[in-house]
């Protein structure tokens, strides 16, 4: 046989083999449970008022702080305003914000893929709108998309110690939507509760076909980050490089990522964007299963 | 005086200038209100989602479970009883006051009264009168039958000649 002919037939074999590789099942179970898990969440705040009011009150609160079961929880960016504005350390804020970063450093940013009902509403926007061309190809690198938040966040802090009143909760979409069905008991209210900054924002979403918030604006976001990135061997997507089976030019991960990520790296996609979604891992389930979830 | 521009806020709560400061609208006082009578105020102002009471609505039966589940410090944790509530004061309008008027002998607010007996006592046995230990819970403003009672936020009242 030639040599030409013997290489191209190895190659045929590598990229049969490559393709019979199946995902681990803990894997496909992962990308399974997630949207459920995610309306779930949405549905939890839509009863919680009915239930508090019925007078089951084990779990209340929004996704500014919440109290599961005793258990406290809170966005870090909540308990930091308070600090920066008015100098009082809320223990209980704090103690809940260690939790969600302990939570964010181990398993990285699964808040946003997995609890953040704005998150589940941008994505559901971009899965409608992705039938069409995007308005624009992210031009931003991901590292600067975060810098960009980084520095929005630092001058939300700013305007808080300013204005005296924590102005990054106005910014905060999951908190708006966990509180909104609070506000249905207060009539009117509902159509301004649900209608100010979410719908403004995935109004946008839906018109450039870009995740524009989760990306480069989500202030609740950047604690998240940072606490991600203390980490590197944490929770997260994982690429094996001699597994992968793609013909150069064609990556079903990178058009799968609906944050626009390139998950090929042996660290995966960088810790700090990266929400774990792993749409990615299921794209590249159907090639060679290069890349994974986990450890 | 305007009455309208401070809301009355739920018991517990710390100063208003300091209650704007840490209140980070985590809704978790709304939550465990039996009564659903913290409400998270509107607008898109500086007080956007911040809880108050509407006495006319529903007024604040002082069962205090909202001070303590607080974890920003803005209700304080340690106010659990009914009298340190301090959210305001309760303001007799003498002139619609059944009572004070003269035509009908009517107890309402002193019988639905959280702290009767102490908040308001029967003056010569028969004319309801409001002291200093009222706490401003509301109840009185939303039981009277003629609006004879206006519940007044504790900063509104500072401002009182």
């Amino acid at each position: 046989m030639l040599p030409e002919a013997r290489r191209v037939e190895a190659a045929d074999t590598a990229s049969a083999g490559a393709r019979r590789v199946k995902p681990a099942p803990w894997n496909v179970w992962y990308v399974r449970l997630r949207r459920p898990v995610q309306f779930i969440v949405a549905l939890l705040f839509v009863v919680l008022p009915w239930a508090n009011a019925q007078g089951w009150t084990r779990i209340y609160g929004s996704l500014f702080a919440m109290n599961i079961y005793g258990l406290p929880l809170a966005d870090p960016l909540s308990a930091l305003q308070v600090l920066v504005i008015d100098g009082h350390v809320a223990v209980r804020l704090w103690t809940g914000a260690a939790l969600v970063l302990l939570m964010a450093c181990a398993l990285g940013r699964v808040f946003c893929s997995w609890l953040c009902p704005y998150g589940l509403l941008s994505e559901l926007v971009y899965a409608l709108r992705r039938r069409l061309p995007p308005l624009f190809s992210e031009s931003m690198t991901a590292r600067r998309a975060y810098w960009l938040r980084i520095a929005l966040c630092a001058a939300g802090l700013v305007a808080a110690f300013a204005c005296a009143f924590p102005v990054l909760q106005r910014f905060s979409m999951p908190g708006e939507l966990s509180l909104a069905p609070l506000r249905v008991l207060d009539g009117w209210e509902i159509g301004m509760a649900l209608l100010l900054p979410p719908g403004a924002a995935l109004l946008a979403e839906g018109i450039s076909g870009r995740r524009l918030w989760c990306r480069y604006l989500c202030p609740q976001s950047v604690f998240l980050a940072l606490a991600a990135q203390c980490f590197p061997g944490g929770f997260g997507v994982r690429w094996d490089s001699a597994r992968c089976a793609c013909p150069h030019g064609d990556h079903p991960c990178l058009r799968a990522c609906s944050l626009g990520l390139a998950p090929r790296h042996i660290h995966g996609p960088p810790r700090s964007e990266c929400t774990q979604c792993a749409q990615c891992v299921r794209a590249c389930a159907e090639r060679g299963a290069a890349l994974r979830i986990g450890l | 005086m305007n009455f309208g521009v401070l809301p009355l806020r739920p018991p517990g709560a710390v100063k208003e200038a300091d209650f704007l400061r840490r209140c980070v609208q985590c809704g978790q006082c709304a939550h465990v209100c039996p009564w659903q009578a913290v409400r998270m105020e509107g607008g898109i102002g500086v007080r956007r989602n911040t809880p108050m009471i509407r006495p006319l609505e529903t007024p604040c039966w002082l069962c205090m479970k909202c001070p303590p589940i607080c974890p920003s410090g803005a209700l304080e944790n340690s106010v659990t009883a009914m009298e340190k509530a301090n959210m305001g004061r309760a303001v007799m309008l003498k002139d619609r006051c059944h009572n004070f008027v003269g035509d009908i002998m009517c107890w309402t607010c002193y019988d639905r009264c959280p702290l009767r007996g102490t908040a308001i006592v029967l003056e010569n046995g028969v004319l309801p009168t409001l002291t200093d230990q009222c706490v401003g819970c509301g109840v009185c403003e939303y039981v009277c039958p003629v609006k004879a009672l206006v519940t007044v936020p504790r900063e509104a009242l500072s401002h009182a000649p």
